[in-house]
């Protein structure tokens, strides 16, 4: 009689022990999602000086390339044969920018094959816009600036490909806390060469 | 007994855990991160600002050059025609006509939380729903909405094209008067914006007006995707 009363103290003890366990485990769990959602003011400067720093060096390399094409132009005035090359040039960019043409370029394939919401959608043109894509598709249709999407536009499973640098764009898509992690899960793969459609 | 037993159990699993999760740290300089985050912070938007400006220059020298090659190479003529037709189309140029004035703002009262504010999510889905209703253009601030523009929230600013904007956002946009306003102000159509208005209190009018829609002031970087003709 004594040794059973032993034996159920001991099972209450240890159930209390797991329980006791537990409940700090989820307390540290909790601690460790609203940091993720919701960062401190430390947190979030470091998170502005990271998409700063991301800006600056976009805006060198856009001002390296500028001034080429000033320089080319000044050329082109009399030198035909600069001229055509330099527009040329200048034309294929706002091809690429508007979706008039047929692309083609290394970059990112994305598969998801849940459903997602048009918000979601809607944030992940965004994030891909953000993190560098050239020319996006999804499921073969061309997106371009002025597509606007609604509910019924695409239909899962949802295959997107992105031009741009495979490596930053595969990084920036599946780094903690990006926009894969924030949708739930989805399939990444860096392509050598993909075609995308005119839109 | 068990209650006891019960308790100290309890006690010792908590203090187990604790003790396994505690690392003991080093503490150098606690302001540091902090205060050197800020400098940063500061600097790199100078230097943001500057580089705007250098582009900016560029963008206006390279207009007028290639009017100048224009002029000067007559046979280009239709390579000229082409480029300042999709230079139009891209937002490079700025554009002028009627169309309706939306003022997107933070909750005028209340408590600051973090749902009072115009979030980057809103323009978001403000200006899908725009382009979907076939809008020709839209400004925001004056920042234009071009193919590689994204609208992103850092901690309360938005982000656009390089650029921190803060509330009141004022957007532009060209196209059907009559036809975008009826759908601007569809409370089916913009639900999640009309259920912030209404719970929330943030503020949201449309109006139809003349507008100017900027031409965009940054530079496009295309380094990987080529033409297939």
């Amino acid at each position: 009689m004594k040794n059973s009363r032993f034996l159920y103290g001991l099972i209450i003890f240890i159930l209390a022990f797991f329980l006791g366990f537990l409940i700090i485990r989820q307390f540290y769990f909790q601690k460790e999602i609203k940091k993720v959602t919701s960062p401190d003011q430390t947190e979030a400067l470091a998170i502005e000086v990271g998409e700063l720093l991301k800006n600056t060096e976009k805006q060198h390399k856009q001002v390296e390339q500028l001034k080429v094409e000033k320089d080319n132009l000044q050329k082109s005035i009399y030198d035909r044969s600069k001229a055509e090359q330099t527009m040329d040039e200048n034309i294929a960019k706002y091809q690429i920018l508007t979706g008039t043409t047929k692309v083609q370029g290394e970059g990112v394939e994305i598969t998801i094959d849940y459903k997602l919401t048009l918000a979601q959608q809607v944030d992940l043109l965004n994030a891909l816009r953000n993190i560098g894509a050239e020319a996006i598709a999804i499921n073969n249709k061309r997106i371009t600036a002025k597509t606007g999407l609604d509910q019924n536009t695409f239909s899962m499973p949802y295959g997107i490909h992105v031009i741009g640098n495979k490596n930053i764009l595969y990084e920036a898509l599946t780094r903690r806390g990006g926009i894969i992690e924030q949708l739930g899960q989805a399939e990444v793969s860096k392509k050598d060469k993909l075609i995308l459609p005119a839109s | 007994m068990v209650i006891i037993l019960f308790i100290v159990g309890i006690g010792i699993g908590f203090l187990l855990t604790v003790q396994s999760r505690t690392k003991v740290s080093r503490v150098l300089n606690p302001l540091a991160p902090f205060a050197s985050l800020k400098d940063a912070v500061l600097d790199l938007t100078n230097q943001q600002n500057q580089l705007k400006g250098q582009i900016e220059t560029f963008n206006q020298d390279i207009a007028s050059l290639q009017a100048q090659v224009k002029l000067s190479q007559h046979s280009t003529n239709n390579r000229s025609d082409q480029l300042e037709a999709l230079q139009k189309e891209a937002g490079a140029t700025q554009l002028q006509g009627k169309g309706l004035e939306i003022i997107l703002d933070d909750s005028p009262s209340g408590p600051i939380t973090s749902n009072a504010i115009a979030h980057a999510a809103d323009l978001r889905d403000l200006v899908n729903y725009l382009w979907a209703n076939g809008t020709q253009a839209i400004a925001i601030n004056d920042e234009r909405i071009v193919g590689t523009t994204s609208i992103d929230c850092i901690v309360n600013t938005v982000l656009i094209n390089n650029t921190k904007l803060v509330a009141p956002f004022k957007i532009s946009v060209l196209g059907d008067q009559n036809y975008l306003e009826a759908k601007v102000k569809d409370k089916n159509g913009l639900k999640d914006i009309y259920e912030r208005v209404s719970s929330e209190g943030i503020q949201f009018s449309v109006r139809k007006a003349e507008v100017i829609i900027p031409a965009y002031k940054g530079s496009i970087l295309i380094e990987r995707a080529k033409v297939i003709q």
